[in-house]
């Protein structure tokens, strides 16, 4: 008749138990024929699977292959380092600029005093188009896109008139 | 890298575990060593777990790249850290080939469904088991990938039920059972020999 003990059987063939277990399952097998009978399949068992040999395929592993995965791995390492490199830089870079803009005074506007009477004349586009870029920061910061569409749509009504 | 810039790299060097900190450092003598000493075994084992050389060897040539390529903490022996490497890769090649077979078979009318998770058929019949000469890959055919893992994980690196749990993401009574099963199909199919 089958034991309950089995899962105990097989922790106690692992090692799984600690002394006491240990004590108390090997007292159980000297009494027990079934469970007797399942540790000695089980040791049976892994022996056989210890000592079986590997398959003949093992006897032709590409050795030569294999040796090929150092310069492999190598290759990969070098990647990941020139990649985290670049990483770097960039951010490097990205942390520089933006410092910088913050620190620059804003540009002076020392214009000839022709210049003003000479910029009405212009169409308001034409102006933006001459204005240096350092002039148009001020511009830039409360959005370059709003205020080019504004001088534009300016532009158009005083054309229309 | 030159391995003539690692010291101590040849392979008379007897710890794996220094080999294997040698190998990571690029000493490709150190690296040669450890492939001679292992890579029959882990060509073994690979093929034992998925069933043909082809896959077997890109398994164990994987395995070495990832190897050199992350840290060796000496939780275990080099060998055993080894097979786990090729085991976790044998069940990620499986996952994918499913994925890609159901794939396949979703746009096939009136394919029949093959259940990756199956025994392969080749695998001795009980009667002859007792007459072929068995070897690893023979005994393990009989069985699914899951129990294939879970017996060269036990059975030859010896490793725990708690290493095994941790190792395939799954309760320690998952691993417990699955061992009960493994075992039992074995000792079913080749009683002959116990």
């Amino acid at each position: 008749m089958p034991c309950n003990r089995a899962a105990q059987i097989h922790a106690y063939h692992d090692g799984e138990l600690a002394a006491p277990e240990r004590a108390a399952v090997e007292a159980h097998v000297a009494s027990c024929e079934p469970c007797a009978a399942l540790l000695a399949e089980l040791r049976s068992l892994s022996r056989l699977l210890a000592e079986a040999p590997l398959p003949a395929e093992a006897e032709a592993s590409p050795m030569g292959r294999y040796y090929g995965a150092f310069h492999k791995a190598m290759g990969r390492q070098q990647r990941d380092v020139v990649r985290l490199t670049g990483w770097l830089t960039a951010a490097a870079a990205v942390v520089i600029a933006a410092t910088l803009f913050r620190a620059a005074p804003p540009a002076p506007r020392d214009r000839p005093a022709g210049a003003a009477a000479a910029d009405a004349a212009l169409p308001i586009w034409q102006q933006v188009a001459v204005t240096p870029a350092a002039e148009q920061e001020g511009e830039r910061a409360n959005g370059e896109l709003v205020v080019v569409a504004q001088w534009m749509a300016d532009d158009l009504a005083v054309g229309g008139r | 890298m030159d391995a003539a810039g690692v010291p101590g790299d040849n392979a008379n060097v007897h710890d794996d575990a220094e080999l294997m900190r040698l190998a990571s450092r690029g000493g490709e003598g150190a690296f040669r060593a450890l492939v001679d000493r292992h890579g029959r075994y882990l060509t073994g084992v690979a093929f034992s777990l998925c069933g043909n050389a082809a896959d077997a060897e890109d398994l164990v040539q994987e395995t070495l790249v990832a190897a050199l390529t992350s840290t060796f903490r000496g939780e275990s022996k080099v060998r055993t850290w080894l097979v786990q490497i090729v085991v976790r890769r044998a069940a990620l090649l499986r996952r994918s080939r499913k994925r890609q077979h159901g794939e396949t078979l979703a746009n096939a009318v009136g394919a029949t469904p093959a259940d990756d998770n199956r025994p392969r058929a080749s695998g001795p019949t009980a009667a002859s088991a007792t007459d072929a000469k068995l070897d690893l890959a023979r005994m393990l055919e009989t069985l699914t990938p899951e129990h294939r893992q879970i017996i060269v994980l036990r059975e030859l690196e010896g490793m725990s039920y708690d290493e095994m749990a941790a190792e395939l993401g799954v309760p320690r009574g998952t691993v417990e059972s699955r061992l009960h099963r493994a075992r039992g199909m074995l000792k079913e199919k080749f009683k002959g020999y116990l």
